[in-house]
């Protein structure tokens, strides 16, 4: 049998296991082992799984996740976070899905920082659902726009989806990162639309209080979260100053707060061992499942699918705008395999000198490619982001945020098309670089 | 399966985590394959998985070995403590082309190294060479290396950076970038193809055109792929790949004067050492050498000879090891 | 019965205490982590090595996590279509992917032990062997084995009830 008929009838096989209800880290790691069984060898499959578990549980640049829900969970026993969405309430209270939007308005601030998606709805996670739960709010409406404002976190510098893509295509990384700065704001932008919008259909998805605010409360509130606000610019402010980078802040972060937390004596036993064992349920499972999708993605690799299909891409005679909406398409099928960074390894090659040739601007692109990435985070069956956000908030069901996250998708999609048509939105910031 | 080497054809599956636009796989391992490919008439054909598409790069060796690729190029280095010997191949040396290193590193492996590579075919190894230390802000002494955070290649390296006063940190490339930009360390050392395949000279505004020697690499392939390659493709594939950069022409000396002229096209500002100043530099890489040989002789490995051996080796190609300890000339 | 409670208590026992001793080594990642950077911005004197330290601190939480992990079902899983089945069918199918469950964690036991004793690599900078952390890959696999077996005999009691 030949590789591809093999992928496929792994990928297959994949969907059906995940149906059954195999947890989706297993399923992975088995389809894989057998898929890599066909294709190579059993020698070859039999130490992958444990090799890339401990490749990925030791990997430097992963303690961000425990990290930074470490510090969210502290920020939370000692009251911070209850005072930031009160405040938060009060000034949003007219606006549909208030809180949503400032969970959206958050995941931009935190992707700012953290050039990692899953880290970004990890943390963010653990701070805004249970807050938008104590609202009320629809664990549909909640979980998915954490999920989706977690995606932000690739296309707002720093992005880890940038630095692969300039690798691949030798492209200038400094000027995809100061690319993707508008498009990450529009798409922000789209978000909060798409969360109005929602629920100016659905009101029951977040209630609304109708008592008024007045503006002496708003400002007192306002007050109440300097110390949010401290830590915040601490975080963003010691990094931008370059006393640490987003990987180590989570690290500061935890540490000044857990020191407030203990001076303030609100900080008990019980809390502490609470935000510990968070911390290991969620990135344990975090972990897992990105070795389960490393697992099998070296499979999808050794069936050299996604090389044949950028390969197929690559000889279509058609309009050079059919082609991109074709390669768009095709990343965002490969998308709900993939990891966003395989995904890129693997089809790059082939595609960028399609591109080139078709005379688009490679940064440009570049943007495209990466939004592509993200909407890859939320698409079933392997949306790392749903899965991240699933874990945290415990009690909501996989398929409940993979319906919620289905109109940020459509955002994200819209947002590709308008690049599409209007590329100086992502090229004229690069273009008034000097370098 | 996909790769088995039936009676009269062979498909090589090759990896390495070399990105896919860098120069070692557009002017190296694209050419070398297609060469097998030319010579056996097509009875070799082969893909190509770069980038890390088959697992990270410290997992290189492991990847052939237990035959997920058939061949591929690892980093000995990577893996600190599983090729201790192999580390001599990296001591800070002048070599100015990828096929003299290869060379050099095939004499050694006949010779010191066998014992560290048991279950895989090795079809060559090579120091990298022309590993520079390149930095955010102006190095032109030891004072101004002071604590510094400095990526290692691992090694001699991670020891070489200590010996002169900065502080090593050993990441993955692929890191590095977001690393130099945000701040979390203030240089690194590597090689003029990787600067430009990891788009350093981005964030890296200055090196010094010292020999620092680099990480140990090479070609492996699985011992039971290269069981079953017929006899005559055997000869076609290890005249090929025994010397990879002889055979394609890909990285010679020409190649590494380019690369720093592009370099430099990109912004970036080389120094040279003063001689006064780079003896300073070659002493304390010396020290580093005694210590490397004390430490392993009282594992019982004997290091001088393979020390001694390799620069008799490099001094066949005139070219001297900046490393070895003077006293140890005859 | 009781006996076969006895037995699991205790398994479960043990996992769960193997990530408390995990889940704390947060704190020390936290404050080497801190260490570092205030000691690199104030004195100029970062902690040599904290890098890896604390990739083996991750390895440490991680690992020894995995199990307890499964034991509060925290490994997500798609539960829509199954919940569409009548109860027989579904507890057929749990112990058919608990079965398939327990075949690849067998196998990331396994090779998790060769691997862990056959490390010889250390660690870059301050020469810490790598194998002791490595060889917790086993330990992760063999106490997520323990928990899938017990889940595999109470599906199969569930199964053999509807039957
Ligand atoms: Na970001
Ligand atoms: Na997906």
């Amino acid at each position: 049998m030949d590789p591809v008929t093999i992928g496929i009838l792994g990928t297959v096989g994949l969907f059906v296991l995940l149906a059954i209800g195999m947890p989706i880290a297993f399923a992975l790691m088995f389809v894989g082992f057998m898929g890599i069984t066909t294709l190579a060898s059993m020698d070859a499959a039999m130490p992958v799984v444990a090799s890339t578990m401990y490749e990925v549980s030791s990997f430097f640049p992963y303690t961000v996740i425990p990290l930074f829900i470490v510090m969210g969970a502290f920020a939370g026993s000692s009251g911070l976070t209850k005072d930031l969405y009160s405040a938060f309430e009060k000034w949003l209270r007219k606006l549909p899905g208030g809180l949503g939007i400032a969970t959206i308005c958050a995941c931009a601030g935190f992707s700012a920082v953290s050039g990692s998606s899953v880290a970004t709805a990890a943390a963010m996670g653990t701070v805004a659902l249970p807050e938008m739960e104590r609202y009320k709010y629809h664990p549909r409406l909640a979980t998915g726009s954490v999920a989706a404002g977690g995606t932000l976190g690739f296309l707002i510098p720093p992005s880890i989806g940038f630095v692969v893509y300039g690798m691949l295509t030798e492209q200038s990384i400094g000027k995809l990162l100061v690319a993707g700065v508008i498009p990450g704001l529009l798409l922000a932008l789209a978000f909060i639309t798409i969360i109005i919008v929602t629920v100016k259909m659905n009101p029951s998805l977040a209630p609304r209080r109708d008592e008024e605010v007045t503006w002496k409360d708003r400002f007192s509130a306002l007050l109440g979260v300097w110390e949010p606000m401290l830590l915040f610019i601490i975080v963003i402010g010691g990094i931008y100053l370059g006393f640490f980078t987003p990987t180590e802040a989570g690290a500061i972060g935890a540490t000044v707060l857990f020191g407030v937390a203990l001076i303030k004596k609100k900080l008990r036993w019980v809390d502490l061992l609470e935000a510990l064992t968070e911390s290991t349920r969620i990135s344990v499972m975090v972990l897992f499942l990105v070795a389960g999708a490393n697992v099998f993605s070296y499979f999808l690799a050794l069936s050299t699918i996604p090389m044949q299909v950028a390969n197929w891409a690559s000889s279509l005679t058609v309009s050079p705008y059919l082609i991109h909406f074709a390669i768009l398409f095709i990343y965002l099928i490969l998308g709900c395999f993939l990891d966003a960074i395989s995904m890129m390894v693997l089809t790059m090659p082939v595609i960028y000198p399609v591109i080139t040739t078709l005379g688009f601007d490679p940064i440009w692109f570049g943007v495209i490619a990466v939004l592509m990435m993200e909407a890859g985070l939320i698409t079933p069956p392997m949306g790392l982001n749903i899965f991240t956000v699933a874990g945290v908030s415990k009690n909501v069901k996989v398929e409940t945020i993979f319906r919620g996250v289905m109109p940020f998708l459509l955002a994200i999609i819209v947002v590709a098309v308008i690049l599409t048509f209007i590329p100086s939105l992502a090229l004229t910031l690069p273009k008034m670089m000097m370098r | 399966t996909v790769s088995s080497a039936s009676d009269d054809t062979v498909h090589i599956r090759f990896s390495t985590w070399h990105p896919p636009a860098s120069r070692e796989v557009k002017t190296v391992w694209e050419p070398m394959l297609e060469e097998m490919k030319k010579r056996s008439n097509g009875r070799i054909t082969y893909t190509l998985y770069a980038g890390g598409a088959l697992g990270k790069g410290p997992e290189h060796f492991d990847i052939v070995k237990n035959g997920l690729s058939d061949m591929g190029y690892f980093t000995a280095s990577w893996t600190p403590g599983r090729f201790p010997k192999s580390d001599v191949l990296s001591l800070a040396t002048s070599v100015d082309s990828k096929a003299t290193a290869a060379t050099i590193g095939k004499e050694m492996y006949e010779k010191e190294l066998k014992d560290e590579f048991e279950g895989v075919k090795v079809m060559e190894l090579n120091g990298c060479i022309q590993a520079f230390i390149w930095t955010r802000q102006p190095v032109k002494s030891l004072e101004d290396l002071k604590s510094l955070k400095i990526r290692t290649p691992g090694g001699h390296q991670t020891n070489y950076i200590k010996a002169l006063g900065a502080e090593p940190v050993f990441m993955p490339l692929g890191d590095v970038y977001l690393a130099l930009e945000t701040g979390t360390i203030d240089g690194l050392v590597t090689c003029s193809p990787l600067v430009l395949a990891f788009k350093l000279h981005e964030v890296v505004k200055y090196g010094v055109k010292a020999t620092f020697g680099c990480v140990t690499e090479g070609v492996v392939a699985n011992q039971k792929f290269w069981d079953k390659v017929p006899d005559d493709l055997k000869a076609i594939i290890e005249d090929v790949a025994s010397n990879p950069y002889e055979a394609t022409g890909g990285l010679d000396h020409k190649v590494y004067g380019e690369m720093i002229s592009e370099i430099e096209s990109k912004g970036v500002t080389l120094y040279e050492l003063p001689a006064e100043e780079s003896a300073r530099w070659s002493e304390r890489f010396q020290d580093e050498t005694r210590k490397w040989v004390k430490d392993l002789e009282a594992e019982g490995k004997g290091a001088k000879e393979a020390v001694v051996m390799y620069n008799q080796i490099v001094g066949k190609e005139g070219i001297t090891c900046t490393a070895f300890p003077a006293e140890w000339h005859e | 019965m009781s006996l076969y409670l006895k037995i699991r208590g205790l398994v479960q026992l043990v996992t769960k205490r193997l990530a408390q001793i995990g889940m704390f080594v947060v704190m020390p990642m936290m404050f080497l982590t801190f260490a570092d950077v205030t000691g690199r911005a104030l004195w100029d004197r970062p902690v040599s090595g904290s890098l890896e330290l604390s990739s083996y601190m991750l390895a440490v939480f991680v690992l020894l996590g995995v199990a307890y992990t499964h034991q509060v079902r925290g490994h997500v899983r798609v539960e829509m279509l199954l919940q569409l089945l009548p109860k027989r069918m579904q507890a057929f199918l749990d112990v058919v992917t608990t079965a398939l469950s327990m075949f690849i964690i067998a196998i990331l036991a396994i090779e998790g032990f060769k691997a862990g004793i056959s490390e010889t690599a250390v660690s870059d900078m301050l020469r810490v062997p790598q194998w002791p952390f490595k060889s917790l890959v086993a330990v992760a696999g063999l106490m997520l084995f323990l928990e899938l077996l017990f889940d595999f005999f109470e599906n199969v009691a569930r199964l053999v009830r509807r039957w």
